[in-house]
């Protein structure tokens, strides 16, 4: 709830703050604006919930870190890494989100959040173009798994069932469908990393 | 052992994290197993990306508006996202108490922010009001449609219709004519909707305009230059400075080869190939990279079957006409029975399969025209009412068509395969010139799509592996659910020859652009298609 008051005022903003002349020069400013956040968005809100741990606190963060992203879009330099540059306005807001809630003791512990932004920071490639295509190989692996991680995947990732919905479908305990889910999700890593060594990636 | 074993205990941690059991033991255990450890840290990011890769929470926390009307971008959150796990971490006791002592606090900020918003609607609708007109009537009559409004001739934001020929001038300057009938809808002083009729504008210094079309839009700057939709195919008179905004030209697919590994980058859309051994990177014929086929087994790429499931399903499905373009620098044997795929949908496709390919073929049923044809550059495709049919270009050195050896002897191609359902034109270009067609009846819809693979450089039919794989190198492959026009497939051309991809942009295996920008001749009249807004040709310079 708290969280919605702040999305509120965000709304608010937005009326005022993100309007956007579309004379032509402006509206290729908006479609780069998306080209960019639309190959970044998956990745962005991945690295904050890894700071976070928290569905509706990244879920927050991500929208307000979105809306700063277009605001202060005449900052970005073209050509340069927009990965990096969404980490930078990501990662300050995750420090003010930590400060604001740290009675709450919410995300990693603080030593790590150090340790894991240096981490993010030096596997960023230097430039757009240089940025692997990391999960091509997943649609591929999920083409790969046996029907029974394969009707997993169709519940839980692709028709968003909660893992509780599934269990009362099928009758499973939730243990047994998080289980699954488990080795779902390991068996698509280690495809995927299997398949970029092979690459030599 | 897999990638994953290694970090064994933090893939299960995380697991119960991303499960909703976060607590702060398994905080604290998280913790200790990452305390300097770079692998760890890495497999932490990379297991967690991957999650949310599968997940797409990212598209259901954010939505993009824009709209014209007010001219407004607008990048705000959205409510549709799922709900959320119970994850919510608590480490003492005090949490639930403290929110309960912050709950006036927060019925404080609602009623404020309650204030502030209202305040800013009543801020923005006046100042909508003070800056309401767009443009005077000069000479003439409109008549309001929707949601307009005229006062003493200034015209306000809104859809006329021109009752006859009428003449505006903007605010920006522009002088515009309206022939009788046409229907405008106007955004601001430099942008307006022409929804159908006819108008020219006035040459004036430093204006800068932007008319939209149902199937395009003009952007000019200075010069006058006109746009007619009366007739059936739109026709433009340009300006000197005058660029053409196509509604539709964006392949489905397009693989530039231009990235590493096995993984072939589709920079349009989602099908990803896998290259198989005898496919190899090399220098591309345009842009850093193409792929060499060996005409032997494995040489194939695999872009799958775009997810169709059943006939006319799935992103290589057409219904409105259909465009394969490539560069190829064949070096096809030309021997009967042999056979090199440029591209191929097939399998359990079936009679909607796709084909093109150069052949060397004898007594087939199945050609319009009919004919023996020696070695061609053929294109095969389902169309209802007709069947299966293949078209044939043969290199035979004649009407302009290539030989055999001259089409052989190493250089780079450009070749382009096109299917009309408004026209009935099938059709296949070589370097820019149409070189064989077939006249189907105009209307007659193409069907194709569903479960079957598609390959570069080979068929995916295991059982022809011996004799249909490419002898050459395949560059620059694009596939399109609508038939490119004459004059795009010659730009197109021209493109390559000054080293550009085939819409103008540095080669890249790169997300093609949302949407793509023409430069127009100088004072050209240029007739364009209807549903596109691509040029079908030049008609006078």
């Amino acid at each position: 709830m708290k969280w919605r008051i702040i999305s509120f005022l965000r709304l608010v903003g937005t009326i005022k703050g993100s309007v956007l002349q579309s004379e032509l020069a402006d509206t290729d400013t908006a479609s780069l604006f998306l080209n960019l956040f639309e190959q970044d968005k998956h990745r962005l809100y991945a690295f904050i919930y890894a700071f976070v741990l928290d569905y509706p606190s990244a879920d927050d963060i991500f929208q307000e870190v979105s809306m700063t992203l277009w605001r202060e879009f005449e900052k970005y330099r073209p050509n340069s890494n927009f990965s990096k540059w969404a980490n930078v306005i990501a990662f300050n807001r995750v420090l003010t989100f930590r400060q604001a809630n740290k009675k709450y003791a919410l995300g990693v512990t603080d030593d790590i959040v150090t340790e894991l932004q240096a981490h993010f920071t030096s596997a960023m490639p230097q430039n757009t173009e240089d940025k692997p295509s990391k999960w091509l190989h997943l649609k591929h692996c999920v083409e790969l798994l046996p029907q029974p991680l394969s009707s997993i995947y169709q519940d839980f990732y692709v028709q968003q069932h909660k893992a509780q919905e599934i269990a009362n479908r099928t009758g499973r305990t939730i243990y047994s469908v998080r289980k699954a889910i488990h080795k779902l999700r390991k068996r698509l890593f280690d495809c995927v990393k299997n398949k970029e060594n092979e690459d030599g990636a | 052992m897999n990638p994953s074993d290694k970090h064994q205990v933090i893939r299960e941690l995380l697991d119960e994290i991303i499960d909703g059991n976060l607590t702060e033991d398994i905080r604290q255990k998280l913790a200790a197993q990452l305390t300097n450890n770079p692998d760890g840290l890495a497999f932490y990011a990379e297991y967690i990306e991957m999650h949310m890769a599968l997940q797409s929470r990212a598209d259901q926390n954010i939505e993009f508006v824009f709209r014209r009307m007010n001219e407004e971008f607008i990048v705000r959150p959205t409510d549709k996202r799922p709900q959320a796990e119970p994850v919510l971490v608590v480490a003492d006791s005090a949490t639930d108490s403290g929110k309960k002592k912050s709950a006036s606090r927060k019925l404080a900020i609602w009623v404020v922010a309650a204030v502030v918003f209202v305040a800013s609607l009543i801020f923005w609708s006046l100042n909508q009001r003070d800056s309401a007109s767009l443009a005077i009537i000069l000479s003439g009559e409109l008549l309001v449609l929707d949601s307009g409004h005229i006062d003493n001739s200034a015209i306000a934001a809104g859809e006329y219709q021109a009752q006859k020929d009428t003449i505006l001038k903007l605010y920006n300057g522009s002088t515009m004519h309206l022939t009788a009938d046409s229907v405008i809808r106007t955004f601001n002083h430099k942008e307006i909707l022409l929804e159908r009729g006819a108008m020219f504008v006035d040459a004036q210094t430093d204006t800068h305009l932007l008319v939209h079309t149902p199937a395009f839009a003009i952007q000019n700057y200075g010069d006058g230059f006109s746009i007619d939709l009366r007739e059936s195919r739109p026709i433009v008179n340009s300006g000197t400075q005058s660029t053409l905004i196509p509604k539709i030209w964006r392949p489905k697919h397009f693989w530039s080869f231009d990235g590493k590994g096995s993984q072939v980058i589709d920079s349009a859309g989602s099908a990803h190939g896998i290259a198989s051994s005898s496919a190899k990177r090399t220098q591309g014929l345009l842009g850093s990279g193409a792929f060499a086929f060996d005409n032997t087994f494995h040489a194939r790429i695999n872009v799958g079957n775009g997810g169709g499931q059943m006939p006319a399903s799935g992103s290589f499905a057409v219904h409105q006409g259909i465009s394969v373009e490539a560069l190829i620098s064949p070096r096809y044997l030309g021997i009967l029975g042999d056979e090199d795929v440029i591209f191929r949908k097939d399998q359990t496709d079936g009679e909607l399969r796709i084909h093109f390919a150069l052949q060397y073929d004898e007594g087939k049923t199945y050609l319009k025209p009919d004919g023996e044809f020696g070695p061609s550059l053929a294109f095969g495709l389902f169309i209802l009412g007709q069947g299966y049919e293949e078209l044939k270009l043969p290199l035979d050195g004649k009407n302009g068509r290539p030989t055999f050896e001259a089409f052989n002897q190493g250089g780079t191609h450009h070749v382009v395969a096109t299917y009309s359902v408004q026209s009935g034109l099938k059709a296949i270009y070589i370097n820019g010139e149409q070189l064989a067609s077939y006249q189907y009846p105009p209307g007659a819809q193409a069907l194709s799509g569903g479960s079957g693979l598609a390959h570069i450089g080979h068929t995916p039919n295991k059982l022809s592996w011996e004799n249909q794989a490419f002898n050459g190198v395949i560059d620059e492959v694009a596939f399109y659910n609508f038939a490119l026009p004459p004059e795009a497939i010659n730009q197109h051309f021209n493109q390559i020859q000054k080293h550009f991809n085939y819409f103008g942009y540095a080669p890249s295996p790169e997300p093609l652009p949302k949407r793509l920008k023409i430069s127009l001749q100088k004072k050209t009249s240029i007739e364009l298609e209807a549903t596109t807004g691509l040029p079908v040709k030049t008609l006078k310079q």
